[in-house]
């Protein structure tokens, strides 16, 4: 959020620069003047103005793709999928207007598709084209994107060109963004680490050490094979130490993250299993097949709005998450009602049953979707991530799941513990003939259990459509995993699933990185084995997993 | 068909019936004598004529049978649902695959005394569990030490700890997805992705040689044959009611004093042994085996043939195995992209319509022309509260 408010910003301050315009408009139209002198002098003027408008031209002039049309200066695009060849040599291509941006409309209102030939080039010398270089980064730096300024000043800090260190500066002044300021400040340093003084050097080497520039690294390497000054010696090397200290705890931050979002995906899918086991005894083996139902209705829901309301794509997602627990649900409502209601009572039959339905939604989801995985486009509020510290960037699509798994546990818990249908979801788990006996319709509780336990497997099945591609495989990824969580937690609490998905995931985690270390390629594979025995372990000591409900059950 | 006194009749008649012996003496023969008889002695030409493609497919759907024998035992018998079995023949059939290996000799790719994959990945020499697989006599032997001595311990802490019904089920697929994923490393020198394959002789007899083929099915049919008598043996004595004991009411089992732990353990431990010898006579006639037997569906396949077979009927097992194997085997030729359909609604159909199995259909058929009352259940459903409401009424 923070960036889109700097964006604005940054928008509105462009806006409120009228007097520069008419400056900016003339040395645009003068770079394609055939005069070399005039050329430089608009190049030296778009470079004062600080107009990041005037990114495109001069790129375009500098990869040679700008063009004049009659008088209009046109940018043609460089991408080749955007223009048309024709059998004839001929090159069509929609033109954008240097100018403005905006696209050349043809006369139905769209933009138009232009006989390349028909226009004339623009030429810029080699001299020219190295005069641009530096004008292109510092316009970059005063551009509005974060991200922009962010790389545009580890160009300048990667090419060490002295002279940029003014510019760097006084951009760092303007500079809101911490973390910007930083990859500035960053570059800065980077430069002066090649300075003739020896303190200069120093100095540099001790700052890059305080902010962890990483960038500079390989640099700081190469110079103690080559660094003179022994004092300059021993600042390098402590500040490489502080660099890769703090390396390693960003990489211990960042995996852990990535453990959380993903036992929290987890979570969701066994949350449904669990609760399914507790009230009906049965374990859904298409369970998998819920999750993938949930990622293909975003998938839909995505390509619907893509096809009807394209200029509303973002809201897409919203859609998709009550849309695919719709699907998921009705599916597990319908599977309960024509299959597991005739089975009650049968468990090991009623496992092979879903698993028949598991293979033949596979094969229908492959017939319609086809069997090539699909993928599926973050709306923009999700895209981008949160920077925390230097060099680590937690994505919105991962902070966003691990919230959304958690107000799903929050919904489930309350529709537990705090409503009449969950008090009578509780009674079936601890005695069905005792609530059926008291009047709960125990075949209603059971057809709504599963279908909710359906429903937060489609959510997340939604959620997981963020995370990477979907294909008709999806289920079966997360399955066994979720099946382990269950046997783990124990069924009848919610506690038990929430503690199983994160230890079995941590666990799981903890247990590659160290086998990882030891012997390289054994580390996913090896970690799931051990897993595995770990947990048969445990259920030697605690055979209905960790928190069963105490009763006094005989057959569980 | 039961005997006032069983425990008086000799032990052929406690098996079968002399009628039920010559059934499955006919059958035998069949399988044993007149299938190969038909592909070497027939000629091509005659309609009876049975082509080598087909008496090597039938000989896979006979190790197939074999696994199912096991899984009935298991299953049908006992009530524990593993969803493993593919684990065991997996095992069976890389300890035959090492064996094979060894005995390309200098035919392989590279004409080296190793086997190529491990050319292919530098290795200098066989790691240490290799060279002992150059006996014929210590990788049969392994074929089902393997598989029994890895059932027992992971039966062994399984069934101590009371893991039963779903539970186990859920456990044994977890092992079997772990194993895969272990299998698919070619560090732990099995040959990972492919597996072991392009196997050049056996016991010294080509296996491009019709007749080695040939004599490896009758093999198979004569194990199938001895497996099914051992099975039959284990099933009609007090041991076989004992499983079914279990199979019906663990706890009142464990209430009359017996420990089920041994019990469950002994005949997980034999469905694996039976599975190792299947996966040993397997991978010669199909000439690979990798990781891809490991898959948890194709573990979760024997438990659908034995249901569609019938359970708790040896042969039903067989029955089910070759009926659905040829089934399959057809439609993946015919009509490729409707097989999970069809398995999908054979799980979902025997589960639902036919409990019993194919061996019931006769039974149930004329049940239905005599419009009788219908079956008695063939397990004791958990008595409920609204059952016995209705029959109060």
């Amino acid at each position: 959020m923070r960036h889109v408010a700097q964006c604005l910003v940054a928008l509105w301050s462009l806006a409120q620069t009228p007097p520069a315009a008419d400056e900016f408009a003339k040395a645009v139209t003068e770079l394609a003047s055939r005069d070399r002198k005039v050329q430089e002098a608009a190049i030296e003027t778009l470079g004062r103005l600080r107009d990041s408008r005037a990114l495109a031209p001069l790129t375009a002039l500098r990869q040679g793709t700008l063009f004049l049309r009659g008088d209009v200066l046109v940018i043609v695009p460089t991408e080749k999928e955007k223009k048309v060849f024709l059998k004839d040599g001929t090159e069509l291509a929609p033109l954008t207007e240097a100018l403005s941006g905006k696209p050349i409309a043809g006369p139905d209102g769209r933009p138009a598709m232009i006989d390349v030939s028909s226009l004339k080039r623009v030429v810029a010398t080699n001299a020219l084209k190295q005069k641009i270089v530096p004008v292109l980064s510092s316009l970059s730096l005063a551009s509005p994107d974060p991200d922009a300024r962010k790389s545009a000043a580890g160009r300048m800090g990667e090419d060490r060109a002295p002279e940029s260190i003014p510019l760097l500066q006084a951009a760092m002044a303007q500079e809101r963004d911490r973390w910007v300021r930083q990859a500035m400040d960053e570059a800065i340093q980077m430069i002066r680490l090649g300075d003739a003084s020896a303190s200069v050097r120093k100095e540099a080497a001790r700052r890059l050490g305080e902010i962890s520039g990483s960038n500079a690294v390989p640099q700081m390497k190469q110079m103690l094979s080559t660094e003179k000054d022994p004092a300059v010696m021993d600042a390098l090397k402590a500040a490489l130490k502080d660099i890769e200290s703090h390396e390693s705890l960003t990489q211990t931050v960042s995996t852990s993250f990535e453990v959380l979002s993903l036992s929290s995906v987890l979570m969701m899918i066994a949350l449904g299993l669990a609760i399914t086991f507790g009230v009906m005894g049965v374990i859904n083996m298409a369970h998998g097949e819920m999750l993938m139902i949930g990622a293909y209705a975003a998938y839909s829901v995505q390509n619907l709005f893509q096809a009807v309301l394209p200029g509303h794509y973002d809201w897409y997602f919203v859609v998709a998450i009550p849309v695919s627990f719709l699907a998921a649900a009705s599916m597990g409502m319908l599977i309960e009602r024509t299959l597991l209601q005739r089975l009650y009572g049968r468990p090991l039959e009623s496992m092979l049953a879903t698993w028949g339905i598991s293979l033949m939604l596979q094969q229908l989801v492959r017939s319609i979707y086809g069997a090539a995985n699909v993928d599926i486009k973050s709306p923009s509020y999700l895209s981008g991530g949160l920077q925390v510290m230097s060099g680590l960037t937690l994505s919105y699509n991962r902070i966003f799941i691990f919230g959304f798994s958690f107000c799903c546990l929050l919904g489930i818990y309350l529709l537990l513990y705090r409503s009449s249908i969950g008090l009578r979801i509780r009674a079936v788990v601890q005695n069905r003939s005792m609530s059926a006996c008291l009047g709960v319709a125990t075949g209603r509780v059971d057809a709504l259990t599963f279908a909710i336990g359906a429903g937060v497997a489609g959510m997340a099945g939604c959620a997981l459509s963020q995370l990477g591609t979907v294909g008709p495989g999806l289920g079966q990824t997360y399955i066994v995993d979720a099946f382990m969580v269950v046997v783990l937690g124990g069924v009848g609490k919610l506690l038990g699933t929430v503690v199983a998905a994160f230890g079995i995931g941590g666990v799981n985690k903890i247990l590659e990185s160290m086998i990882g270390s030891a012997l390289p390629k054994w580390g996913p594979i090896l970690s799931k084995v051990a897993v595995l025995v770990l947990l048969i372990l445990l259920l030697q000591k605690k055979p209905s997993g960790l928190f069963a409900i105490k009763g006094r059950h005989a057959d569980a | 068909m039961q005997t006032p006194d069983p425990s008086t009749l000799p032990l052929w008649r406690r098996l079968h019936t002399p009628t039920q012996w010559i059934v499955v003496a006919a059958l035998a023969f069949l399988v044993i004598v007149v299938v190969p008889l038909l592909n070497s002695a027939v000629p091509p030409s005659s309609p009876f004529h049975l082509s080598d493609f087909q008496v090597t497919l039938f000989g896979k759907y006979l190790t197939y049978a074999i696994l199912a024998l096991g899984m009935d035992l298991l299953w049908g018998y006992t009530g524990i649902l593993s969803l493993g079995q593919g684990v065991f023949f997996a095992l069976g059939g890389y300890c035959m695959g090492m064996y094979l290996m060894l005995h390309i000799g200098l035919e392989g790719q590279y004409h080296n005394e190793l086997p190529d994959f491990m050319v292919f990945l530098n290795w200098p020499k066989l790691p240490w569990y290799w060279p002992p697989f150059r006996s014929f006599g210590f990788a049969s032997l392994a074929a089902v030490g393997v598989p029994t001595l890895f059932a027992a311990g992971f039966g062994f802490l399984a069934f101590r700890s009371r893991i039963r019904g779903v539970y186990l089920s859920i456990i044994t697929q977890a092992l079997t997805y772990a194993l895969m994923l272990l299998f698919f490393l070619n560090e732990l020198g099995l040959g990972g992705n492919n597996g072991l394959t392009d196997y050049k002789t056996i016991a010294g007899y080509r296996l491009k040689e019709m007749s080695t083929l040939r004599g490896l099915y009758v093999a198979s049919g004569i194990v199938l044959l001895l497996s099914y008598i051992a099975c039959r043996w284990i099933t009609r004595s007090k041991l076989g009611r004992v499983l079914e004991a279990i199979r019906d009411g663990e706890n009142r089992v464990r209430f009359s004093g017996y420990s089920p732990v041994g019990f469950k353990l002994f005949v997980f431990v034999a469905a694996a042994g039976i599975a190792g010898i299947a996966g040993a006579l397997y991978v010669p006639q199909v000439g690979i085996i990798n990781p891809s037997r490991l898959d948890p569906a194709e573990s979760i396949e024997v438990a659908i043939w034995v249901a569609v077979g019938g359970r708790g009927t040896l042969v039903g097992a067989v029955l089910g195995s070759l009926v659905v194997n040829g089934l399959k085997s057809w439609l993946t030729n015919k009509y490729p992209g409707s097989w999970l359909y069809v398995l999908g609604a054979v799980f979902v159909g025997v589960v639902m319509l036919l409990p019993d199995g194919l061996v019931s259909l006769p039974r149930r058929l004329w049940a239905g022309w005599k419009k009788l009352a219908p079956r008695a259940p063939m397990y004791l459903p958990t008595v409920t509260v609204a059952k016995e409401k209705e029959q109060s009424a």
